[in-house]
């Protein structure tokens, strides 16, 4: 009902102002032909002198150029190395860095059968080549 | 009231019709005014397009310097948009010129029913003289009128066949162009008085980085 109503409030508005509205699409209507006139002339007078009429402004080109460059620099751009060393199952994380203190693992029976079965893997793969 | 009091159960409904035929033009009028902002705001969008790059590129950084570069641009946008119709209407201009040239006659009439104009293939109504009944003191139509003219093919209004649905066609199309002009033309007034406003409207100090507490 409010959608109906704001609807046909604006009509009314409409239908009031279109006077006005017309008069204004009139104006423009005929200034937009004097544009077109002189855009004709303008574009005969460039497409004969050798240019191009509707070609790109001077600063749609500067434009063209600034972006085609900064892309260029996206592109040119160094890719970060990503250390795919972590992560396998013979390294599943980093070493342990002393400046932390002590290492809480040293003595945990666990890291030391997975330093032998890395080992024995070391092992197997001279013993193939 | 009295005259509400003397009113017949007739007249009663032929109001009543007269009331809702006035809403339904008001509601038609007021979805019309809907599509024409729709359409306007679509056309608008080509005039964001045509100063998007500069805009980004940072090649003018003034609102000043935007709105007349927006309208170098629009002025082509329009005669890219316009030439077509423009040719339309100069064609069917130039088929009635040629005509009238030929038949040597420059006072032909292209509204006209009985030979040289468009209303020969449509039916044309005597409506100055159409049988009136009074209603409410006013003279109102209450019956159709004769017909004048039946639809029929004239050779002499081949000129006005061809220079009416040009001209209409033609100017149409053109006052489409002016509306997607004025469109244009607003949006980027608009867009000018805003892009390069630097506003702390979303701005939070908290998220700002916290300086370092040097050693004194």
């Amino acid at each position: 009902m409010g959608h109906f109503l704001k609807v046909f409030l604006s009509g009314i508005i409409y239908v009031l102002l279109s006077p006005v509205i017309a008069l204004f699409l009139a104006l423009y209507a005929v200034y937009c032909i004097f544009v077109f006139i002189y855009m004709a002339i303008r574009n005969l007078i460039v497409f004969f002198s050798g240019g191009n009429p509707l070609g790109d402004l001077k600063e749609d080109v500067e434009a063209k150029r600034i972006l085609k460059e900064r892309e260029e620099a996206l592109l040119n751009q160094p890719q970060p190395q990503i250390n795919n060393y972590y992560g396998t199952i013979s390294q599943p994380y980093p070493p342990y860095n002393p400046e932390y203190g002590p290492n809480p693992f040293e003595n945990d029976e666990s890291s030391k059968l997975e330093e032998e079965s890395s080992n024995e893997e070391q092992d197997d793969e001279e013993v193939n080549l | 009231m009295i005259i509400f009091l003397k009113l017949t159960e007739n007249d009663k409904r032929l109001l009543i019709a007269l009331l809702l035929i006035l809403i339904l033009l008001f509601v038609i009028f007021g979805y019309l005014g809907l599509l024409v902002k729709k359409i306007m705001k679509k056309q608008g969008d080509k005039g964001e397009d045509l100063i998007h790059d500069v805009v980004k590129a940072g090649v003018i950084k003034s609102p000043k310097k935007l709105v007349l570069f927006g309208i170098r641009k629009n002025y082509r946008q329009l005669f890219k948009d316009a030439w077509i119709p423009f040719c339309i209407m100069l064609v069917s201009s130039l088929i009635l010129i040629l005509y009238c040239a030929f038949s040597n006659n420059w006072g032909v009439n292209v509204f006209d029913y009985e030979k040289y104009g468009i209303r020969t293939l449509f039916f044309v109504f005597d409506w100055e003289h159409a049988p009136r009944a009074n209603f409410f003191g006013m003279e109102l139509i209450s019956n159709w009128p004769d017909v004048l003219s039946a639809p029929h093919w004239s050779n002499d209004a081949i000129a006005s066949y061809f220079f009416v649905p040009g001209m209409l066609v033609g100017g149409i199309w053109f006052l489409v162009c002016v509306q997607a002009y004025i469109a244009r033309t607003y949006r980027i007034y608009k867009k000018s008085k805003t892009i390069f406003n630097r506003s702390l409207d979303n701005f939070d100090a908290s998220d700002a980085p916290v300086d370092e507490i040097k050693p004194e």
